[in-house]
């Protein structure tokens, strides 16, 4: 360049100071461009994994509803053969795929990762991931036993008796067993038609039956059902929650008399001490309408389950 | 002569290196504005979709869908398709120059929530 009158070399600086702030700018616009794939990746990644924690949720719920109740199958939470299947499914239809599916209790816990034919490659962001959980939770549309103490009178000894047709057997169960599923048996809550069940059992055994187990509160159940390992039904599913089953000491001697009392035994290869009313849903009888106590229908009529998204504890 | 068309070189150099800036701010500013609509289209999508689990009408599943969405999105959000549960929602993209309408560019996701 050729000197000029009145100018100096810094001039040319500005052009260069342009270009920089130029080449600054264009980053800039790069790294807003990479944000805004990322976040939509990642909204779109936590939509499936919602939809997927979800879908698996409300398909244990349908097999808690008509696998366990209708056919006496042991229900251990929300891990059933469909939920995992309704997560990858769900998270298919949102654009993604299901990489982790685990439960505890009546959780489920989902990861996804977005799929490349959903949109990620093209924006080209690397494939998110993201996590999520749905919780069932039964809530109780009906009465269940109330928990007053129940110890029988001698009116209400004599009403079972004549519903019975038999005498109370001396010693019998509902009269040396207590009220309180915490603190030991609670026989004083069980169904009318279950007392009166005992009764004739106890009177075909000739002597008074052993029990191990009978009617057992919402917390009673969900202390068995978080701590055993076996075929415990979840809060609100199990038949001994409405007062309609025991679970005895010597199940071949009671399986003997079982039919004549009016029970059954829903599961004598899983949990052979279990013995619910023969009128019970459990023993694919008429759904345990023929019980004419408050609490004693049908335990289907009694229970919705809430499925709902909950924040991420540990599985 | 030469002197004075090099000095005017150098000021036509300084405005393409102004255009030019001002074209990667704006492009800068685009970018932030798709994104915003991709993430207000999830959002609205999921929204919309959650409604239609619940049963509820076709208005009040677009109504859900613009609620999901910041103020200044709302009259460009809308629901473009629905199969059940499946809802594709559409956001239009606000564009850096002013005096644009913001309904000439679109982004479309879509989000289908089981129903319970």
């Amino acid at each position: 360049m050729r000197f000029v009158p009145g100018y100096t070399e810094e001039e040319g600086q500005a052009t260069l100071a342009l270009l920089f702030v130029a080449v600054a700018t264009l980053a800039v616009a790069a790294l807003l461009y990479r944000v805004a794939a990322v976040a939509d990746q990642a909204a779109g990644a936590q939509n499936a994994a919602d939809a997927a924690a979800l879908a698996a949720a409300a398909a244990a719920v349908t097999d808690l509803e008509s696998g366990f109740l209708t056919t006496g199958e042991t229900a251990t939470g929300v891990e059933t053969p469909s939920a995992r299947a309704a997560a990858a499914d769900y998270a298919e239809r949102n654009g993604a795929r299901l990489v982790g599916f685990e439960t505890s209790g009546m959780r489920v816990f989902v990861t996804v990762e977005m799929s490349p034919d959903g949109g990620a490659s093209a924006l080209g962001a690397p494939l998110p991931q993201a996590r999520a959980a749905a919780e069932v939770e039964p809530e109780f549309t009906a009465a269940l036993p109330d928990t007053a103490s129940r110890s029988l009178t001698p009116a209400d000894l004599a009403d079972l008796e004549r519903r019975a047709g038999v005498r109370v057997v001396e010693g019998s169960a509902l009269l040396t067993y207590g009220d309180d599923c915490h603190t030991g048996v609670d026989v004083g809550h069980l169904a009318g038609a279950m007392k009166v069940a005992v009764i004739r059992l106890e009177h075909a055994l000739g002597r008074p039956v052993k029990l191990t187990s009978a009617y057992r509160d919402l917390s009673c159940q969900a202390r068995l059902f978080a701590s055993v390992q076996g075929p415990v039904a979840p809060p609100g599913r199990s038949m001994h929650n409405y007062g309609l089953a025991v679970d005895v000491a010597e199940p071949g001697a009671v399986a003997a008399h079982a039919r004549a009392a009016g029970l059954c035994q829903p599961l004598p290869a899983t949990d052979a001490v279990h013995f619910a009313l023969a009128a019970s849903r459990e023993c694919a009888g008429a759904a345990g309408t023929l019980v004419d106590e408050p609490y004693g229908g049908d335990p289907g009529s009694f229970v919705t389950y809430d499925v709902r998204l909950v924040d991420e504890g540990p599985a | 002569m030469n002197d004075a068309r090099e000095r005017g070189s150098v000021a036509l150099e300084l405005v393409a290196y102004l255009a030019l800036l001002g074209l990667i701010v704006l492009g800068a500013l685009q970018a932030a504005a798709v994104g915003q609509a991709a993430v207000a289209a999830r959002t609205a999508a999921r929204a919309a979709s959650a409604a239609a689990a619940s049963d509820l009408s076709a208005a009040e599943i677009e109504a859900a869908a613009r609620a999901a969405t910041a103020p200044s999105l709302r009259a460009v959000t809308s629901v473009v398709a629905r199969s059940g549960t499946r809802v594709t929602v559409s956001v239009g993209i606000p564009p850096a120059l002013p005096g644009i309408p913001a309904d000439i560019l679109s982004i479309h996701r879509t989000a289908e929530l089981p129903r319970r």
